[in-house]
């Protein structure tokens, strides 16, 4: 089964360890714990996937660690990235 | 475990032995090179600044250049200069003679001919070189070491893979009694207060935080949203989504052990144990800084991806020769084609059967096997040449 790495108990997001399809049943590894979530969509090596369910604004973890906001509803298992996670820092666009 | 190295004047130990030709201005890059031509272990170092820079960008290049002259791979030091200069050439000068290291000033209005001044230039690093041929490896301690580590063309395995595999290395290195620096203030944004308690003052937690102020407030005064630079397009490709993320997997390249300093960029430690440099995650300058600050060596901590592919490292002066580098990348990815021009390949723990330590032991061995003189695939290797970068904040005259 492929791999995906949460990085802390805390993180509502895993990182892929090997690209996979929809529908495809992957391996969440937090430290020494794991558990298996379906991908609602493919989603490629290296991204992330959610391990929850993301209300629009709720922060993204990753490391422990807030690593952005949703900008959308995200369901589990479904791809989270650029389009729908917005970075908090560097925004001089935000006047 | 101990490292093969050239013990040097002040006590600190090379681990390559070179003859630096260096300029006090970039008006005349054409010097070093031509001075240094044919002479095996010289090497030519013009760089970016001239009197077209002001203030704060003068004095950093004045203590950058002596800094670099100091640097522990360095043997001794050809200085060429114009003799019209800001960056006045009697001052680096004179900063280089603190390092107790062999050290001559040439300047075009005492030579009063181009051609005589590559003519004095070259006589004396052929007699440098003959001097530093003569000398040989000694067994030295790990505190020898100050390890620069930089990481780069990151993406999600980075902050799983490369960076903690160079984490471990620093630990144990400063548990060694050796020195770590890492630097590239952009990439803490989202990550400094991680940083900062883990400082070894509130005077220094505080210098982190300013640090990382100073980048945002520089980058929001110009209106931009930071996106689509930081984390770069090649990043998001790789799974990057924002600089919060890019740096929390960032800071994991310099371990767990406290922040001892802030060094400006390109200024030297007091103590040993692990220092941030405040400076820009742009290889080229990023390199001299550390090379100045007194790194004998650097980490380069690979994704995959598009910079992965490169030869050379991104946006860096490939044959930068004063500072080894040793790439590694734990991207098993198409690591096939990269083969060649990565030096150390941490992919295994991606699929299981490798553990952090154990490929950290592996980055251990080979830090100490180029320390002691083995070739790395970019340091040694690499075609193209350039002039090095100097950080520069203000305005270009």
């Amino acid at each position: 089964m492929k791999k995906a790495i949460a990085l802390d108990k805390q993180d509502n997001v895993a990182t892929l360890m090997a690209s996979a399809g929809p529908d495809e049943v992957v391996q969440v590894v937090t430290g020494n714990e794991t558990r298996e979530l379906k991908l609602a969509q493919p989603i490629q090596f290296g991204h992330k996937l959610a391990l929850t369910s993301i209300e629009p604004g709720e922060d993204i973890i990753k490391y422990g660690q807030v690593i952005g906001r949703a900008t959308q509803k995200i369901a589990t298992g479904h791809h989270v990235h650029v389009h729908n996670v917005e970075s908090l820092r560097g925004r001089g666009d935000l006047g | 475990m101990k490292l093969r190295g050239y013990r040097r004047p002040d006590g600190s130990v090379g681990v390559r032995n070179v003859v630096a030709v260096i300029t006090c201005t970039g008006c005349i890059n054409e010097a070093p090179k031509r001075i240094s031509e044919g002479i095996a272990g010289a090497v030519p170092l013009g760089h970016n600044l001239s009197c077209s820079h002001l203030g704060s960008d003068l004095e950093r290049s004045i203590w950058t250049l002596t800094n670099l002259a100091g640097n522990p791979n360095v043997y001794g030091v050809v200085l060429v200069g114009m003799g019209c200069e800001q960056i006045s050439p009697e001052r680096v000068f004179k900063g280089i003679q603190a390092f107790k290291k062999p050290v001559e000033l040439f300047t075009l209005k005492e030579a009063g001919a181009f051609e005589e001044l590559v003519a004095r230039g070259r006589r004396a690093a052929q007699r440098m070189a003959r001097e530093a041929a003569q000398l040989t490896r000694e067994e030295a301690d790990l505190s020898s070491l100050t390890l620069g580590i930089k990481c780069g063309g990151s993406d999600t395995t980075s902050g799983v893979v490369s960076n903690p595999v160079a984490g471990f290395v620093a630990d144990h290195l400063i548990d060694q009694g050796g020195t770590v620096v890492f630097t590239e203030t952009p990439e803490i944004l989202g990550a400094e207060h991680v940083l900062a308690h883990r400082a070894a003052s509130p005077e220094v937690a505080e210098r982190v935080l300013e640090a990382a102020r100073s980048t945002e407030r520089r980058i929001e005064e110009m209106g931009v949203d930071l996106r689509g630079s930081e984390p770069t397009p090649a990043n998001i490709q790789g799974g990057l989504t924002t600089i919060e993320e890019k740096s929390l997997g960032a800071i994991v390249k310099a371990g767990g052990a406290a922040l001892q300093g802030v060094l400006e960029y390109g200024q030297r430690p007091r103590t040993k144990g692990l220092y941030f440099m405040d400076g820009p995650a742009r290889t080229a300058e990023l390199m001299v800084g550390l090379a100045a600050v007194g790194c004998q060596l650097m980490v380069f901590s690979m994704g995959g991806g598009l910079p992965s592919l490169l030869p050379a490292l991104p946006a860096a002066p490939a044959k930068f020769p004063l500072m080894p580098v040793i790439k590694i990348s734990g991207n098993p990815d198409g690591y096939e084609k990269r083969r060649e021009i990565i030096d150390l390949y941490v992919g295994d723990v991606v699929e299981g059967d490798e553990t952090i330590p154990e490929a950290g032991g592996r980055l251990l061995e080979e830090i100490l096997a180029v320390a002691s003189g083995d070739k790395t695939a970019v340091f040694e290797k690499a075609a193209y040449e350039e002039p090095m970068l100097i950080q520069v904040d203000g305005p270009s005259l």
